[in-house]
């Protein structure tokens, strides 16, 4: 009886595991629409689905009305999903063979090679179609979006870095922004403001055990960034990333940094002058906006300091894509509004003038806005400083194991401005730890 | 009632100095502080404008922008998200309860073939890891096409019966009713009463402490439940309230006095719950912890 009815059990379990192991492995049904590029907007019809985060979908929903004056029977439904959430329903969707999944979705540049290394054909390919526009955007985001010579994102906005700071506090403590070309300048007015705020105001935030962000905006002005280089190969121990992270341990050892919590912590030290500086990309403009409206007037920005005089000041520091996925019904309205979007100056200008999303698309530039003086930002003409920036940013290599590299790295950080490691041998470290955690060669 | 007074009597009170009661209640309002100051703290971040929460010093006193934040959650899907919760919660807890009651009660008071089997199968499921079952379902929810639907995403049926017959509610009763003497059902059936009738009239009855703790934790189960309905639900008019809360956190423009309204207004209808059944919930789960 025990016998049997051991059996029974083990023969149910089996059951049950082979149910669950017959729906994981069920086929993939991507079905890919035809190339038939329509000459006549009006012949375009249908309708078609676009996922983004908030603001991000709000700014997509601006471009709405322009785009139905030239398509004006397609219509448009933008979703705004949680930023992580449109990760995971994205995800979801592709591996049930395109499932449930819009016909235009909002990712962030660094997240696209997850998706195209996991899923090769979750996402149109369109590269006929997309093609003539690569002169005309930020070279190092279209690098991003070429995957084996395939463009199967289209860049949307760029994140141009600067050094936003405290204009009001630069000048109680005697700094003159304009006598500011190196880092080593930085530290050393960092050093004047302490002493002028009596220690309240530090230089600028970080978040030392769960970002590195600085080390990134930082490895891009070098043009190392970031983790990887381009044979898919871990590049940490190499001297630009070692001068980066002693850059930073610097700043740290002198008490300059402001510690803080995650994105809130940054906003709050922003807001409440603990801190004379910001290095973030131009997106940061949106927030400081947002939320530290009494600020007004007292914020400007600048290049980031070169490591040396007359180093490279350019770098690029987040930014996002639109892509189309392949189980799309109607691929034309798609990619007609993409291109409308992002690859004519009027969508993007709709969405830079109303939200502050930088177009990566670069004849947008010639626009008057990026030339008029901004009330907010000490009424000075801060687009232009991007615009004039974007084509002096180095590429960047990105690989599926980003996120990996961005934890490995936090740690790293960790290790060094709280425990004073050497940062030669924390990037050893996070190397090893990396190539062990993602099987990669260390590059020499 | 008369339970209580009894032992009241019997055990005899032990001595408490005024010094020590004194202390006692200090602690208990110092915890009481600690646990209430959190919900306090969220109603005040929820009345500021989202440029006031990240202020220093923080705010203790509500602001002025309650109505807005209000405004402006509704304005974008709010009120159709609270009504899919509620409906989904409802019909789930009522629907789980009733076969988990059903379920338990057969597991317990019946005996027939491969009763032990089918019951470990039951805590079987509860051991596999949600995440494991999430893509395989959804697979499965995206080509049925039962009730002549095309397909089941975006849709109710979808967030409320995967779960429907709930391993933890069936366990649950299961214990609850062995603790149900057989004598009791024997009498109803010799007096005549059919199964059905033995079971609405005398087992479910006597139940009513775990009926209604379960009803609760399945209530509370889907009102709070973000990942299934996030990955299931694709259409905006189908958002459950965590759901929508959640797209509410963009990349570098957060709306935090929304964020904290639409917590505060999330959680106000639970903490309600739970104060009107507070001590049903509390003796059913007692009833089940100590009974098991």
């Amino acid at each position: 009886m025990m016998v049997r009815r051991k059996i029974h059990g083990s023969l149910i379990s089996l059951l049950v595991l082979t149910l669950i192991l017959a729906a994981c492995g069920s086929d993939s049904t991507a079905t890919t629409t035809s190339n038939t590029g329509s000459t006549n907007p009006a012949e375009v019809k249908g309708e078609i689905t676009v996922w983004a985060w908030n603001v991000a979908a709000k700014s997509l929903e601006a471009t709405v009305p322009s785009f139905n004056q030239k398509y004006p029977n397609v219509k448009v439904t933008v979703q705004d999903i949680g930023r992580t959430d449109v990760y995971d329903k994205l995800t979801s969707g592709l591996q049930a063979g395109g499932a449930g999944l819009p016909d235009v979705v909002a990712i962030e540049s660094d997240r696209m090679d997850v998706y195209t290394s996991t899923f090769p054909d979750g996402l149109a390919d369109l590269t006929s179609r997309a093609s003539k526009y690569e002169k005309d955007f930020d070279p190092s985001k279209w690098a991003q979006s070429k995957i084996s010579d395939k463009i199967r994102s289209i860049p949307w906005d760029s994140g141009p870095t600067g050094l936003w700071y405290r204009v009001d506090i630069f000048e109680q403590a005697g700094v003159d922004p304009k006598s500011i070309e190196t880092w080593a300048d930085l530290i050393a007015a960092g050093e004047k403001i302490l002493a002028a705020t009596d220690g309240k105001t530090k230089l600028l935030p970080v978040d030392i055990v769960a970002d590195d962000a600085g080390f990134r905006m930082m490895t891009s002005q070098l043009g190392v960034c970031c983790y990887f280089n381009n044979d898919g190969k871990i590049n940490l121990t190499n001297d630009k990333s070692v001068q980066a992270l002693t850059l930073l341990k610097e700043i740290n050892d002198k008490g300059l940094v402001a510690n803080i919590n995650g994105w809130d912590g940054t906003v709050a030290a922003t807001k409440n002058g603990d801190v004379a500086t910001v290095p973030f990309g131009v997106w940061y403009s949106g927030t400081i906006i947002d939320q530290a409206p009494d600020l007004s007037g007292k914020w400007d920005v600048m290049l980031l300091p070169a490591f040396e005089k007359g180093g490279n000041r350019a770098a690029n520091l987040g930014g996002s894509t639109l892509a189309i996925p392949a189980a799309t019904k109607n691929l034309d309205a798609a990619w007609l509004f993409v291109e409308h979007a992002l690859a004519t100056s009027e969508g993007q200008n709709i969405m830079m003038e109303k939200f502050g999303i930088w177009p990566s698309y670069q004849p947008a530039y010639s626009a008057d806005l990026y030339s008029k003086p901004v009330a907010f930002f000490n009424n000075q003409p801060i687009w232009k400083l991007f615009a004039d920036e974007i084509k002096n940013i180095p590429p960047a290599t990105y690989t599926k194991d980003y996120a990996k590299g961005q934890a490995v790295l936090a740690s790293a950080q960790a290790k060094v401005l709280s425990q004073g490691m050497d940062p030669k041998q924390a990037l050893q470290e996070a190397a090893a730890e990396l190539a062990n955690q993602t099987g990669r060669e260390i590059a020499q | 009632m008369a339970k209580t007074k009894l032992s009241d009597e019997l055990v005899p009170k032990p001595f408490v100095s005024r010094f020590q009661r004194g202390a006692i209640y200090l602690l208990l309002v110092v915890g009481a502080f600690l646990s209430l100051f959190p919900f306090y703290y969220m109603f005040v971040q929820a009345s500021q404008p989202s440029s006031e929460v990240l202020r220093f010093p923080p705010h203790l006193w509500f602001g002025s922008a309650a109505w807005s934040n209000i405004q402006g959650l509704f304005a974008n899907g709010f009120g159709r998200s609270l009504f899919n919760s509620a409906f989904i919660a409802v019909v789930y807890a009522s629907l789980s309860v009733f076969i988990a009651s059903l379920a338990g009660y057969a597991f317990a008071k019946f005996r027939f073939r491969g009763r032990s089997i089918l019951f470990g199968m039951f805590l079987l499921v509860l051991m596999i890891p949600y995440h494991v079952t999430a893509v395989p379902l959804f697979q499965l929810m995206a080509k049925i096409t039962l009730f002549g639907d095309p397909t089941w995403i975006s849709s109710y049926q979808a967030v409320i019966l995967p779960a429907l017959a709930n391993p933890f509610g069936i366990f649950l009763m299961r214990q609850s009713m062995q603790s149900l003497p057989d004598d009791l059902l024997d009498a109803a059936r010799i007096d005549g009463a059919g199964e059905w009738r033995v079971f609405t009239s005398v087992a479910l009855p006597t139940m009513r402490p775990t009926l209604a703790a379960l009803a609760i934790y399945s209530f509370m189960f889907q009102w709070n439940s973000f990942f299934w309905p996030l990955i299931i639900m694709r259409d905006k008019a189908m958002e459950t309230l965590p759901v929508r809360i959640n797209a509410l956190v963009g990349l570098s423009i957060i709306d935090y006095g929304q964020l904290m309204m639409g917590t505060a207004l999330t959680t106000l209808p639970i903490m309600m719950i739970f104060i009107a059944f507070q001590r049903q919930f509390i003796s059913g789960a007692l009833a089940g912890a100590v009974k098991g």
